[in-house]
């Protein structure tokens, strides 16, 4: 019983890892955790399609694999939208991280639809605009953490 | 002729269990996370249960009966339910992410949504435990399952400074990005994937469905000996190759998919197959481990009739338990719950409930009534001890380092 | 069977059951004691096995429910989980029991089972090598 309700409550503590910011610090932090999953988000699907670009991958597990990162890229998105900025220095952080976040989501999803239509070969192409993206997220990250 | 061909069966077979969901996920996750710095973690691991794994084979080849089994006699009932009840649910957790594995392997080459498959897949393990002969079943799946060792193959091709690979494992620290919270999370994490309950109850129960005797106790060291230790490897390769391609690249593991990706960066289109395969083998392989675990477990506690070698309708109980197993996992699956998620609740609860899976195993060994002149040895037994203190201890501290990390956040 | 001291505890509790077919059949999950020809010792007459003795022995309250139901449901005649000291061959590692063992509850549950669930399943018969 002891277990059950321990692993409830830890469960509890683990179901929301980005709940309310009360302070712009906590907000901050906030922001960089997702920045990162943006990021590695961006980078899986830079790494798959220039494998896939180069005849080094196959079409379904390119597809999935890009599906995928731009799931959780706008996953990420989302969940962070969904806490309110404490205050205006906050609010300023939610509107510069949401444009980065919204370019590499629309880039991702370009690159998606390219990989499902099984263009592998332009593939390079396709996700260059990504990589613009990584740089202002890390830039975002290095000036936040 | 006939013995070596069963001894390198034997060890073939060790491979394909040794490496399942939770390990591909811990250990491609912490390499990305923390390079190398919890490598030590895995050999700690390895050592363990080899040592483990060699005293639960030892009791079921001796006494005829798998450790499980005798857990409530030697221990009482109340121990014996306590393991059975934290056993049971731990297993069921890990027959849904590696159900869910399946489907994702599965999914990534007919690119089809995994959740469609998870009935197929479900259905497949099922299918297989209820028709295929046990050694069948342990060859098909240990063969497939040495396809892993395309990422043994991935770290090579990279070519890494050895050198440095070597320094950075031997001087672990606690990376600036991470707190020392999140580094015994993971340390944890890792120890609970290598030392999975579920192995040893296999292999111990293993050992009766396949009748071994007196004769068989070295065949017993032979598949522990070099078949665990193939696993670390393939388990280290694979942290590795995330550090040498992921980490640099700030990519974070949270999808099974990804544990291929330094394999198609190295090897292209054939080690992505290869790679495929060798995580379906993999999860496949565990589902059937874990879904006869369900079985055993249960079967063993209540003194039921248990056991492939053994016509369906003469253990109908048995077969019961598992069918539903695999149907309610088959459900939870289906209701979107991330496998990968559940892959890391499965190993770090079962770290936590280590000490009631080896103490038993322990205790067993140690008992002349069942183990004759084939006790453990001094070494053995202070080994043992020595890790059984360990394991209370990563219990204890489970919990609590869940919730401040909030799941290794 | 030749004389000998057993501790209950340690030889005859949570035993395995095996049956002369060797087959298993159940764990010993509790022990019936009387006080033997009218003195103040304890005697066992019979071994308990089945659905709902275990939980009652530890102590939880459906067990006693489910021994009732199970003898509700159960045959007339004899009770299913009661094993008579008179119908035990021999006390080792696990404990071996005469002929006639498939009144017991184990095999008896085994066929419910197999009747209702497994025995539906094509390939229940098939032999496993």
């Amino acid at each position: 019983m002891l277990i059950v309700a321990l692993v409830a409550v830890a469960a509890g503590c683990v179901a929301h890892p980005v709940g309310p910011a009360r302070t712009y610090g906590k907000y901050e932090g906030k922001a960089v955790t997702t920045a990162k999953g943006a990021l590695s988000a961006v980078e899986t699907a830079r790494l798959i399609a220039d494998s896939a670009s180069r005849g080094n991958a196959f079409g379904p597990y390119t597809g999935i694999v890009v599906s995928e990162a731009e799931d959780s890229a706008s996953g990420v998105q989302g969940t962070f939208a969904s806490i309110q900025p404490p205050d205006d220095r906050a609010g300023k952080l939610s509107s510069e991280l949401d444009a980065v976040l919204s370019d590499a989501v629309t880039h991702l999803r370009d690159l998606r639809v390219a990989a499902r239509r099984d263009e592998l070969s332009r593939l390079g192409d396709v996700a260059a605009p990504l990589a613009d993206d990584s740089r202002r997220l890390n830039d975002f990250i290095q000036a936040h953490q | 002729m006939k013995r070596a061909v069963q001894v390198t069966l034997g060890i073939l077979t060790a491979i394909g269990g040794f490496v399942d969901i939770g390990d591909l996920v811990a250990n491609s996750e912490t390499g990305a996370r923390f390079g190398l710095n919890l490598a030590w973690v895995v050999v700690v691991g390895v050592i363990g249960i080899i040592v483990f794994a060699e005293m639960a084979g030892r009791v079921a080849t001796v006494s005829r009966r798998p450790v499980f089994d005798l857990v409530r006699e030697r221990l009482g009932p109340a121990f014996g339910l306590a393991n059975l009840i934290a056993s049971f649910f731990i297993n069921f957790l890990t027959l849904t992410a590696e159900i869910a594995g399946v489907a994702i392997a599965l999914s990534l080459v007919a690119s089809v949504d995994y959740l469609l498959l998870i009935p197929f897949a479900a259905f497949l393990v099922w299918l297989v435990i209820w028709r295929l002969p046990f050694q069948r079943m342990e060859q098909l799946f240990g063969l497939l399952g040495l396809a892993l060792i395309v990422v043994l193959v991935t770290v090579v091709k990279i070519g890494p400074d050895w050198n440095d690979l070597f320094r950075q494992a031997a001087h672990p620290h606690v990376p600036s990005q991470e707190t020392p919270f999140t580094y015994a999370y993971f340390a944890i994490a890792l120890f609970g994937a290598a030392m999975t309950p579920y192995e040893v109850f296999f292999f111990s129960s293993g050992a009766v469905e396949e009748k071994w005797t007196l004769s068989d106790l070295t065949l017993n060291r032979a598949n522990v000996f070099v078949g665990f230790p193939l696993g670390a490897v393939l388990s280290l390769s694979l942290m590795v190759g995330a550090a040498l391609v992921l980490q640099p690249r700030n990519i974070s593991v949270d999808q099974l998919s990804q544990v291929g990706l330094p394999t198609v960066f190295a090897l292209g289109k054939v080690g992505l197959a290869t790679v495929l395969v060798g995580i379906f083998a993999a999860t496949f392989g565990a589902a059937l481990e874990t879904g006869l675990s369900a079985g055993y477990t249960v079967a063993q506690y209540l003194g039921w009739p248990w056991g492939k070698h053994l016509r369906p309708d003469q253990a109908p109980r048995f077969h019961l338990v598992v069918l539903l197993s695999i149907a309610v996992a088959t459900l939870f699956g289906l209701s979107g719950v991330d496998p990968v998620k559940v892959t890391e609740y499965s190993i770090v609860l079962s770290a936590a409930a280590l000490p009631l899976t080896y103490f038993p195993i322990l205790v067993i060994a140690n008992d002349t009534d069942y183990m004759g002149d084939k006790t453990n040895g001094r070494w053995v037994n202070a080994i043992g001890f020595i890790y059984l203190v360990v394991l209370v201890v990563i219990a204890v501290a489970t919990i609590p380092l869940m919730i401040i990390t909030k799941g290794g956040a | 069977m030749a004389e000998r001291q057993y501790y209950l505890g340690l030889d005859l509790l949570d035993r395995q059951l095996v049956a002369d077919d060797g087959s298993l059949v159940g764990k010993v999950d509790d022990l019936e004691l009387e006080r033997c020809d009218g003195g103040d010792e304890l005697c066992v007459t019979a071994l308990l096995s089945g659905p709902g003795v275990l939980a009652q022995r530890m102590g939880r309250r459906y067990g006693g429910w489910v021994q009732q139901a199970q003898r509700a449901l159960g045959r007339a005649g004899g009770d299913p989980t009661r094993i008579p000291l008179a119908r035990v061959v021999s006390i080792g590692s696990h404990i071996e029991l005469a002929p006639g063992s498939d009144e017991l509850a184990g095999p008896a549950m085994d066929h419910w089972v197999n009747e209702h669930v497994i025995g539906h399943i094509p390939g229940s018969r098939h032999a496993p090598e």
